[in-house]
């Protein structure tokens, strides 16, 4: 305990050097603006950031994009509440209960209630994360290739069960993903693989292409042409300021707030349950043990504190199994494991050993993150929610100047601006005909790790395939992953033979 | 069969690259070789399409009728999440030609002739019909643009082909840029 409080010590310290706060309250500044349109989100801000970072320390990269993943699950709230529009998808929960507030003229209030709840769930979770993050990283030491292998399955497998389209699709989607990975000439063997004898290809597919491709230009290629009608002018919601609820208030709902918090933090460890799954799993939660459940939808605060806490709770959550196993479990951490190996470092258990000043400053980062993004919440929001008055189309036409100039500054290579564009287009064609982008991009990144880890367990035990069920960790991984197989068939099946009653509706 | 056209061109896609992994250099020796992975995707990917075309063709009707849908409930009735203008299905790939005419024109003509260029169309052609307004967002956003990574992120920018690179290396000259 005494070494974590040392180590975090040295960390906060390092956070609190001028430049990496510098980073870090402009990372709050990108998040929160991006989080309230709608079209950009956290994962594309984090992605036309990261061109950014290539010239700066690890620390200061790492912290500016941690600090945009941590303010883009909170400033959707204000738009959400006063306005109607959910900035990221995990905001829509925030409609049904902060807008009714709003409406009953409590839209102060609901203000509060989210800005306490962001604050909850993002300092616990990093508390809780935070202390787990070391003992984590030294028992992930003891793990051979076959539980690694394991785990990834398990990740890829949560992906697809929590996909919100069919599962047929969400299949289709991880196999792609999975295939581009093995573009290129593979490690292990050295032999080239669906390169077609271009040189392009001989060196793989970079994640971070898809990434940027499918969800920077995919999504703007999907909303070119079409009008978002905001209307941020209403000038009595543009004056509302945020007022806290009283600590007796905050007292009424420690049910729903522990609730959300354990939801947020341990569904964030899962690969896959980001913060828009932890936001409707968590108002679900609600809507089955709150005791105020018929009300929720009317304009309750459970309704505002449930999903917030959980989705900024999930941020420590997914952090924390980046840096101890070096596996990214969203979008958003993914391309943080980008930045990572742009610097040279490899995120798994070694780099609290290699690197254990860099680990533990990201990790106090999660916490001044947190106090930062509220604070900014608190005084400059209005400012912020100004972007919204900037029209549609300028808003995209700058997304694909960052998203093309940005992969022409990775190698100075136009190839890869076309590579980036021929991913748009497929990001493009997945959105039109309702294929996930969560499975491909996901199997992209993991894919590459799976294949080694299932090629060195091969080599390591002889082909004996059965070493994944014979080694405790590696067998109760695939069979929860066999479960995350199951579940969509068993509760479509469910919902077929005892359909659910909807809701009553607000 | 209805709906399956998009797993008729992955199952198609998904063979042809299946014949194309045969040729992958296997180990030669007991070792599992660089093309058990690939294959072994490939083939889930195919099973998936084949029992989902199945499925569509034998059980189409059935099928829809329990085709997965967001939880109706959860979304309370009046709630419009993202308010927007129908669009024509065809109007994004005007979106696509201009980006695709957009990168190739960015090492001919330039960064800035490109970016000025293309930015003008794709604003007035997304819906934001001002021209004199998309053409001042256009060189605002190539002029900050182009300060931004050539001068704070040092990238290199293609400068074009004459005549264009005239105009580059002039506005670099004006910004300072080196």
């Amino acid at each position: 305990m005494d070494t974590l409080v040392h180590d975090l010590g040295i960390g906060f310290a390092h956070v609190f050097v001028a430049w990496n706060l510098l980073m870090l309250t402009i990372g709050l500044l990108i998040g929160m603006a991006v989080s309230i349109m709608p079209g950009l989100g956290l994962v594309m801000g984090i992605v036309l950031t990261l061109p950014f970072t290539y010239s700066m320390d690890i620390e200061s990269a790492i912290i500016l994009l941690t600090a945009i993943y941590i303010a883009g699950t909170y400033g959707g709230c204000f738009t959400a509440i006063l306005y109607k529009i959910p900035g990221e998808p995990s905001d829509v929960p925030l409609l049904w209960d902060g807008y009714r507030m709003n409406l009953k003229g409590e839209a102060a209030k609901a203000l509060g209630w989210a800005l306490v709840a962001a604050l909850i769930g993002g300092l616990v979770s990093s508390g809780v994360m935070v202390s787990l993050a070391g003992p984590f990283a030294k028992f992930a030491l003891t793990f051979d290739s076959p539980d690694y292998f394991a785990i990834i399955v398990l990740g890829l497998a949560t992906v697809v069960c929590l996909a919100t389209s069919s599962l047929a699709h969400a299949f289709i989607s991880l196999f792609f993903g999975l295939i581009i990975a093995t573009i290129g000439i593979d490690s292990t063997y050295g032999a080239e693989r669906f390169t077609f004898g271009q040189p392009l290809l001989s060196g793989g597919i970079n994640y971070i292409t898809v990434l940027v491709g499918a969800y920077g230009l995919g999504e703007v290629f999907t909303r070119f042409g079409r009008t978002l009608k905001i209307d941020a002018t209403d000038e009595k919601s543009n004056r509302v300021r945020t007022r806290f609820p009283t600590w007796r208030e905050i007292w009424a709902l420690r049910q729903t707030i522990s609730r959300s918090t354990v939801i947020g933090t341990v569904l964030g460890v899962v690969p896959g349950a980001g913060a828009v799954i932890t936001s409707f799993v968590s108002y679900g939660i609600e809507r089955q043990y709150c005791k105020r459940r018929k009300d929720l939808g009317s304009g309750i605060p459970e309704g505002i504190v449930a999903p917030q806490i959980a989705s900024t709770a999930s941020v420590a959550g997914h952090m924390v199994p980046l840096l101890a196993l070096g596996i990214p479990g969203s979008g958003a951490t993914a391309v943080i494991l980008g930045a990572f190996l742009l610097h040279g470092v490899q995120p798994g258990p070694q780099i609290f050993v290699t690197h254990p000043d860099t680990a533990y400053a990201i990790l106090a980062s999660l916490f001044v993150g947190v106090v930062g993004m509220c604070v900014i919440g608190f005084f400059w929001i209005r400012l912020v929610v100004k972007v919204l008055t900037i029209p549609q189309p300028i808003i995209i036409a700058i997304v694909v100047l960052f998203c093309i100039v940005g992969a022409y500054a990775e190698r100075n290579n136009i190839a890869d601006v076309g590579m980036i564009l021929v991913f748009g287009v497929v990001g493009y064609l997945f959105d039109r005909y309702g294929f996930p982008i969560a499975p491909m991009v996901l199997g992209t990144i993991l894919g590459p790790l799976a294949e080694s880890s299932f090629l060195r367990s091969m080599i390591r035990y002889e082909n004996d395939w059965t070493i994944f069920f014979r080694r405790p960790m590696s067998c109760t991984m695939l069979v929860l992953a066999i479960i995350a197989f199951a579940f969509p068939l068993v509760s479509r099946i469910s919902q077929r033979r005892y359909p659910t009653v909807a809701a009553p509706t607000a | 069969m209805r709906g399956s056209g998009p797993y008729l061109v992955v199952l198609a896609v998904g063979a042809g690259l299946f014949y194309v992994s045969l040729g992958i250099a296997s180990a030669g020796d007991s070792r599992l070789g660089a093309g058990l992975w690939p294959k072994t995707i490939l083939v889930l990917a195919i099973i998936t399409c084949v029992f989902e075309i199945a499925r569509r063709t034998l059980f189409g009707s059935r099928y829809r009728s329990s085709e997965p849908s967001k939880d109706p409930s959860l979304l309370p009735q009046g709630d419009a999440v993202e308010p927007q203008s129908p669009a024509n299905r065809f109007v994004p790939w005007i979106g696509i030609g201009l980006t695709t005419a957009y990168v190739v024109a960015f090492p001919l003509l330039g960064y800035f002739v490109a970016t000025l260029l293309y930015v003008v169309a794709f604003v007035y052609f997304g819906n934001y019909r001002r021209p004199l307004r998309a053409l001042a967002v256009g060189v605002t956003a190539s002029v900050a643009f182009m300060l931004l990574f050539m001068r704070a992120v040092y990238v290199s920018l293609p400068i074009g082909v004459e005549p264009f690179a005239h105009v580059s290396t002039f506005l670099m000259r004006i910004m300072g840029i080196r």
